[in-house]
């Protein structure tokens, strides 16, 4: 997917879709913590950041990666690292 | 010390599903599961046939695990040995529902292995290491891939804190988390153990590794039903299969002071090596006759006690004829005296491999509680070694039949020549 060509909304959508298909969770707010909130352990978000970074075609530095912390978040950052 | 120890829980993951008295029934009634491998690229092998646990969700609850762990965060040889453990725990009442919590006060610990593992986790994580690149891998390989994440995931799904532990030894892993659980009985560490084995190693890398070794049938890809022949003189290998067997295994007085079902008591266990060879018994089955008469001195059983063995029998020409030399062996008085059989189950489920040992003693133990011996399927015409001076064992062919049994054994023997014989009484 072209993240550049994406609105935002439809670049979160693609995101909780990732995030339903490999892991089966839904109804995500665009704001929850994936700790605090919806409770993601460690590993599940290095998985995460590899289906995301495979949908998108992006490579995120790890640095940043540990500001995915919500859907909101990730779109900011995958937005940034696109240009 | 435990003075005796009982089964008061079974739980198995087969192809003829999970409930115990159909999978069971199936069995009794001749049926096979050995068809032609689906879904998986077998070209250039040469052998086609498995006994996989059809992908549906009549036979197995895939898509509950997927829920429970999903993206590939467990390997299938640990969520069949989860349904079994789970279905095993529910039997024995000691979860009330589905994920349910073992009671904390319990002294209850996991003794559950694998002879192979995440095998296909390490062919699928090699592929695209070649194609995607090194940093690729999914970050759930490790922990999916590792023998003992199944009794790690028993543990954590129903919060069993006692002692947990593995046991990898190729066929006979099953047995042989059986025969350690009930030590750590023995020993007064738990008086509940949570014991038995899960495997699936169908796939191209598991098949291509068999056939590399000449172990699996040849020449029934075209009548795959026929391709599992334990003891009979067309047999040309093993088929392989997949899924689990679990037992709790308890000290009787934990038993009686629970209120709780009780199949049988558990005897003992023989334990011997072949000290020979990689892959080959022994021909002359000493290997064999030493873990056999272990388990009867263990038992405190002689042999004409014994009333049925559940064979190992891999319908392999070396393994059969093995153990076969082993029975007569020991058990030629009673195989005169007509007073006792040996059958084999791996003619309709094949063969478990890691597994094997813990489903056949499954259905060893529901064969005795039920007073009902279990066939050796496709027994057209029994090999010479069948016969003990010209009389020929009861190998219970094709069809299950009523008997009266106080005494059973189950055998394993796997590659590493890692024997094992476990021996379960009336209660």
């Amino acid at each position: 997917m072209d993240i550049k060509n994406m609105q935002e909304a439809e670049l979160k959508a693609a995101i909780k879709k990732v995030m339903q298909d490999n892991f089966g969770l839904s109804d995500i707010a665009d704001d929850a913590d994936f700790i605090k909130d919806l409770k993601i352990d460690s590993i599940t978000r290095m998985e995460l950041l590899l289906k995301l970074e495979d949908e998108f075609g992006v490579r995120v530095e790890d640095n940043d990666a540990q500001n995915m912390l919500s859907v909101d978040a990730t779109a900011q950052l995958l937005k940034k690292i696109a240009g | 010390m435990a003075s005796k120890i009982v089964v008061t829980g079974l739980g198995w993951s087969t192809p003829f599903g999970c409930d115990l008295d159909q999978a069971f029934d199936a069995l009794f009634n001749g049926k096979t599961a050995t068809f032609r491998t689906q879904n998986i690229n077998l070209d250039g092998l040469y052998c086609q046939v498995s006994a996989q646990i059809p992908r549906n969700e009549a036979i197995f609850p895939f898509e509950k695990w997927q829920k429970e762990l999903p993206g590939n965060k467990a390997s299938m040889f640990t969520i069949f040995g989860l349904e079994a453990a789970e279905r095993a725990l529910l039997d024995a009442k000691l979860i009330d529902q589905e994920g349910g919590y073992v009671d904390q006060n319990l002294k209850i610990g996991v003794v559950v292995g694998s002879g192979i593992g995440g095998l296909e986790d390490h062919f699928n994580t090699s592929q695209v290491i070649l194609e995607k690149g090194a940093n690729r891998v999914s970050a759930f390989y490790v922990p999916a891939a590792l023998i003992n994440l199944l009794p790690g995931h028993i543990a954590i799904r129903h919060k069993i804190k006692g002692p947990n532990q593995s046991q990898v030894a190729a066929c006979s892993t099953g047995a042989i988390a059986i025969a350690d659980g009930a030590r750590m009985i023995v020993e007064g560490r738990c008086d509940i153990m949570v014991v038995g084995a899960g495997e699936a190693s169908i796939g191209r890398l598991g098949i291509a590794g068999f056939c590399a070794l000449r172990a699996l049938a040849s020449g029934y890809n075209d009548n795959p039903q026929q391709a599992s022949r334990p003891f009979d003189k067309k047999r040309s290998g093993f088929v392989m299969g997949e899924g689990a067997g679990i037992l709790i295994l308890e000290s009787e007085e934990s038993a009686k002071r629970r209120g709780a079902k009780i199949y049988c008591e558990y005897l003992g266990a023989g334990l011997s090596n072949d000290a020979y060879h990689m892959t080959s018994p022994c021909a002359d089955g000493a290997g064999a006759i030493a873990a056999i008469s272990d388990a009867l001195y263990w038992s405190k059983k002689t042999p004409n006690q014994v009333q049925y063995i559940n064979a190992h029998a891999t319908s392999t020409g070396l393994g059969d004829a093995a153990e076969m030399s082993a029975i007569k062996f020991i058990f030629g008085d009673c195989i005169e005296k007509n007073s006792f059989a040996v059958s084999s189950i791996k003619g309709a489920i094949g063969h478990m491999l890691g597994a094997a040992g813990s489903v056949e003693a499954v259905a060893t133990i529901l064969s005795l509680h039920k007073q009902k011996l279990l066939p050796t399927i496709n027994l057209e015409e029994p090999d010479e070694f069948a016969y003990h001076n010209d009389k020929l064992i009861n190998l219970v062919p094709n069809n299950g039949i009523e008997a009266s049994l106080d005494c059973v054994m189950s055998t394993s023997f796997g590659f590493g020549g890692h024997n094992v014989a476990l021996v379960f009484g009336r209660y």
